[in-house]
């Protein structure tokens, strides 16, 4: 339960440092997706439960505040989050490149979704077009942003886990 | 280690499926609309919207910072020049009081509704925008408490801006123009041809709009100005949307088509109007936000009702009665409806299907 309160904690902060870069910076660049950034970090910093919940929180928060299709984000959030502590057993924490580059694949992943649940209802999308000027702007700038967002979450991290156990017992962790 | 992990493991799975299900099922429920979401994300954006808005305040009073760092120097010189400018502009605004006068003699005369900008108003500023450039969806400061109701028109100075999608007690959603699921029934000025402007993702980091569904014998031209049409069953009439980019001719050389640059800059949207007036249509619904903007499909062909397309009630009621020609609340008798409404738009005679039999008289002659 603690542990939730501090990943609600950290949705929220995240929430506000994505309104901050909305509001300095001008709306022809695109934003990153912070809150996706988030989910994969935790996941791979602390396990696939925390992941799990982070995703999910993170998600839901996403959907109430902006997004179309309520709960969408929140799944694939979640799953982002799971997927990304499974990677928890096999790397370094220390090796950056993992949850950057798995940042951006995730992101890759959501703006799919994103737009089979535009192209649905309507055929006339174009995905080349799409992909031009919408996803892979936003995966660049997620995986440039995740950079620095995942050293300060890795710190945050180490001062959550400072009154914890230290062994680890599974990769499902706490 | 493996007798300790496993029942860990499958609670932790459990979890997961059950999120999973959970998730699903908001999905589901969002969509068919059971369930009351719209009350949820009113909360959440009632409590965050302060912060937002305080966030976006710091964001522009640091730009304001940064360009009023100028010399006493720039600043006196600055004052001179407008104090001209100053004076240029009360000889103009004398004129044009006259002409004004003039015009509203006109204008009750052929019995045409008031100029937009008589509607009332109110002022909100952007105080956040959707991240992902799926949607060009907007917050802005005001919401039910400052009477915005969902359904309102949302401009600038400029222009068109776009609908309000959903209201909170101190916020609301806008959707703009440019957005994909934009459908806006329009005209072009000056000329009798109806048409309709269309967001579209591909088009979207470009800020242009698409134009459709011109009937082939109207004359347009690069340049020309597109206003909202009065027969569209949620714009108010005369708003303009902007300017025809390029125009090409459909392949079943019935229709037109084109693309509009907007009026408005949508990249730099900071201070917005929301009309308070919403156009009426036959079943007034203050409060179907979901069902208007989920079924903001395409419009019909030409010909028949043209206009946004609401529920299936409004395209019927379009169909049988003037439906277009009713004009907000706080506008003249009824009897105007019939003959005309907008004022710098045609209603389209070669476009209805002669349901607009009344306005022939009056906006014939009026059409400059």
């Amino acid at each position: 339960m603690k542990r939730n309160i501090q990943l609600i904690l950290l949705v929220l902060i995240t929430w506000l440092l994505q309104t901050i870069f909305g509001a300095f910076v001008p709306n022809s660049y695109v934003t990153p997706n912070m809150l996706l950034i988030l989910s994969c970090s935790m996941g791979f910093l602390l396990g696939t439960r925390t992941g799990m919940w982070t995703g999910f929180l993170a998600g839901i928060f996403y959907d109430l505040m902006f997004g179309n299709i309520f709960g969408l984000t929140a799944l694939v959030f979640m799953y982002a989050g799971v997927l990304n502590g499974k990677l928890y057993r096999l790397f370094f924490e220390d090796d950056i490149r993992v949850p950057v580059l798995s940042a951006g694949l995730f992101d890759f992943i959501y703006n799919i979704v994103l737009f089979i649940s535009e192209y649905i209802p309507d055929h006339s999308v174009r995905f080349g077009q799409c992909l031009k000027t919408i996803i892979l702007p936003d995966v660049f700038a997620t995986i440039l942003a995740a950079i620095p967002l995942y050293l300060i979450y890795r710190w945050l991290s180490r001062r959550m886990l400072a009154d914890q156990l230290e062994e680890e017992q599974s990769p499902w962790l706490r | 280690m493996n007798d300790k992990k496993d029942p860990r493991h499958k609670k932790n799975r459990f979890t997961l499926a059950v999120l999973t299900v959970v998730c699903a099922a908001m999905i589901l429920l969002g969509l068919s609309e059971a369930f009351p979401i719209r009350a949820v994300r009113n909360v959440a954006g009632t409590i965050l919207s302060p912060l937002q808005t305080g966030i976006s305040r710091a964001g522009r009073w640091i730009d304001s910072q940064q360009t009023d760092a100028r010399t006493a120097e720039e600043l006196s010189a600055e004052n001179d020049a407008l104090k001209k400018k100053v004076s240029y502009l009360e000889e103009q605004n004398t004129l044009l009081s006259e002409n004004s006068n003039e015009l509203d003699q006109l204008r009750s005369l052929y019995q045409l509704d008031k100029d937009y900008s008589d509607y009332d108003k109110v002022a909100a500023d952007v105080i956040s925008k959707d991240p992902s450039r799926w949607y060009d969806v907007f917050t802005i400061n005001k919401g039910t408490n400052a009477g915005i109701e969902t359904g309102m028109n949302v401009i600038t100075d400029g222009g068109l801006v776009g609908l309000v999608t959903e209201t909170g007690s101190t916020w609301a959603k806008v959707r703009s123009i440019i957005d994909d699921e934009s459908r806006v029934s329009a005209s072009v000025l000056d000329e009798s041809g109806n048409c309709i402007i269309s967001g579209d993702l591909s088009l979207i980091s470009e800020g242009k709009l698409r134009l459709s569904q011109l009937n082939a014998d109207v004359n347009v031209s690069a340049g020309d100005r597109i206003v909202t049409s009065s027969i569209s069953d949620r714009y108010l009439p005369g708003i303009l949307i902007g300017y025809v980019d390029s125009i090409e001719e459909d392949t079943n050389n019935l229709t037109k088509n084109g693309y509009i640059i907007p009026a408005v800059n949508f990249e730099q949207i900071t201070d917005v109007f929301v009309i308070l007036t919403k156009k009426e249509t036959g079943d007034t619904s203050g409060t179907n936000a979901t069902p208007e903007t989920a079924a903001q499909d395409g419009e019909t062909v030409t010909g028949t009702s043209t206009g946004d397309t609401g529920t299936a009630s409004d395209t019927t009621t379009e169909n049988g009665t003037d439906n277009a020609a009713d004009p907000g609340t706080d506008n003249n008798a009824t009897d105007t409806e019939n003959t005309g409404t907008g004022n710098n738009t045609n209603a389209a005679p070669d476009n209805s299907t002669g349901t607009q039999n009344g306005t022939d008289t009056g906006n014939g002659a009026a059409e400059g």
